[in-house]
């Protein structure tokens, strides 16, 4: 598969928050704020990156070699919420500075379903090692993109006259369908 | 049965290495200024599972404000 | 929720207002993505709530003896074990809703409810009310699943089918409910799940709403009465004094 058409079609047209419903949970609470959500974007940017690449070797050079296929999940959830304590102990140790932009978002991504996902997507789709860089960049982009729309949209939705019982959420998950109406039309780009 | 014995081993040995760098990482310092940082509550959609106990109890100590 | 409220509200309102979907916003995402057809949604139901309970009485019998700094990891160990023999078992007796929940299957793991109840309920409380709170957990996960999905699509194809996963998607009964040129597609994809939820989640906020208006509005009636009771005791001491 032509490596810009993955890039595109992961982060755009099959937006993993819009067409999976995955991370509504940080989607929801970080995003009221544009720095927060710039924050946990990079975050989890990182976190999958490393996660998923981690996960193919492990996949690869040892489960299937050990005929251990059967062992994927439990391993894969073992290993993203190592790495996710190996991450965070690092940028305490040696980056003050990107801990205190970063620190707070870092727990909260262990049990983010996106990580997981994104690490078994690759092995499900059969992806090779570039593509499956390529794929851990791109989907986690599109998540981003949906936290910093989302986190303009609610600043604006915050001003506004919202009916009582729509507060909060409900009106969040009204405009999560209305953008899925709009990303739908990007369908036809790849 | 060599096979389950591989697979109980690698288990052990992802959980043991999960369980140092949670020790490792609780030990670790935080950073100066980062003290009291903790995730903007107004927002208390803060339900991720990592944060939900913590998030829980604090509700119910005062009672409901969060 | 504190002890007397529970205890006041009857159990069909608290499944209403700590109602972890809607309610509580736990599980969302397999919520909106599982809930296409009732099929689907009960399948989903079963595997949550066989593995909530099961994973509630485990966590109940070995929370005692786990340090607590190590609590998170050990708890996803058990999940995962859990979730893996779920896969399994559908794997190789119902394989048309393996394929149909896919991802998801896997993502229960990650779900919200399983490690929020463990963490929340099942370390601190016996086996029996362990197994107990996730049962009822993953009923109320289930039945707003149905919910979801019954409107889903019922609105979405017209057609209220049920199919026997384990016989090879025999078909036990399909009625058509909504004539063919009237149905909204919309409905079965992504959008009509944002908006449902959506609808869902604001329904149970006006209930919950209501019932706080209500309990503020008895909180004062009970004051204007106390104050009232005072001044007649007051009048009557005065009346009892003046009399002497």
């Amino acid at each position: 598969m032509n490596i810009l058409a993955l890039f595109i079609s992961a982060m755009l047209i099959n937006n993993i928050v819009l067409t999976k419903f995955l991370g509504m949970c940080p989607f929801m609470g970080v995003s009221t704020h544009l720095d927060s959500a710039i924050g946990m974007g990079a975050a989890v940017i990182f976190v999958i990156f490393g996660a998923s690449v981690l996960s193919y070797f492990l996949y690869y050079f040892v489960l299937v070699p050990l005929n251990l296929e059967y062992m994927q999940l439990i391993t894969f959830i073992l290993l993203i919420a190592a790495f996710v304590q190996f991450v965070e102990l690092f940028v305490k140790k040696f980056s003050p500075a990107l801990y205190k932009q970063l620190g707070i978002y870092l727990p909260l991504i262990t049990t983010n379903c996106t990580v997981l996902y994104v690490a078994q997507d690759n092995i499900t789709k059969g992806y090779t090692l570039v593509e499956t860089m390529v794929n851990s960049i791109a989907t986690p982009a599109g998540f981003m993109l949906m936290l910093v729309i989302f986190a303009t949209i609610r600043e604006r939705l915050n001003q506004n006259n919202v009916p009582k019982s729509f507060q909060g959420n409900p009106i969040a998950f009204v405009v999560a369908g209305i953008m899925a109406i709009a990303f739908s039309a990007l369908a036809g780009l790849v | 049965m060599v096979r389950i014995i591989v697979a109980v081993v690698l288990a052990a040995g992802l959980f043991l290495l999960n369980v140092v760098l949670l020790r490792l990482n609780k030990k670790t310092p935080v950073p100066e200024g980062c003290e009291n940082l903790t995730p903007d509550c107004s927002a208390c959609g803060m339900k991720d599972c990592a944060m939900r106990g913590t998030y829980e109890k604090k509700k119910e100590a005062e009672n409901g404000n969060c | 929720m504190s002890e007397k409220k529970t205890k006041k509200q009857g159990f069909f309102s608290k499944m209403l207002t700590d109602n972890p979907v809607f309610g509580l916003y736990l599980g969302i995402c397999s919520t909106l993505a599982i809930s296409t057809s009732i099929n689907n949604a009960l399948g989903m139901g079963a595997g949550v709530i066989f593995v909530l309970v099961l994973s509630n009485v485990v966590v109940s019998l070995i929370a005692p003896i786990t340090p607590d700094d190590i609590h998170i990891p050990v708890y996803i160990v058990v999940i995962a074990t859990l979730v893996t023999i779920l896969q399994m078992f559908l794997n190789a007796y119902a394989v048309d809703l393996y394929t149909a929940l896919g991802a998801f299957l896997s993502l229960i793991v990650v779900n919200c409810i399983i490690l929020g109840r463990a963490e929340a309920y099942a370390c601190n409380h016996n086996v029996k009310d362990s197994a107990k709170d996730g049962l009822m957990m993953g009923l109320s996960y289930t039945l707003s699943l149905l919910v979801m999905s019954l409107i889903r699509q019922v609105l979405g194809t017209g057609v209220l089918e049920l199919t026997n996963p384990f016989a090879g998607s025999a078909v036990i009964f399909s009625i058509r409910l909504i004539p063919e040129q009237f149905i909204i597609p919309m409905f079965t994809g992504e959008t009509g799940a944002f908006f449902t939820f959506a609808v869902l989640a604001a329904l149970i906020a006006l209930y919950k709403n209501k019932l706080a208006e209500a309990e503020a509005a008895a909180e004062k009636a009970a004051k204007v009465a106390a104050a009232k009771a005072k001044a007649a005791q007051l009048a009557k001491e005065k009346a009892a004094k003046e009399a002497a």
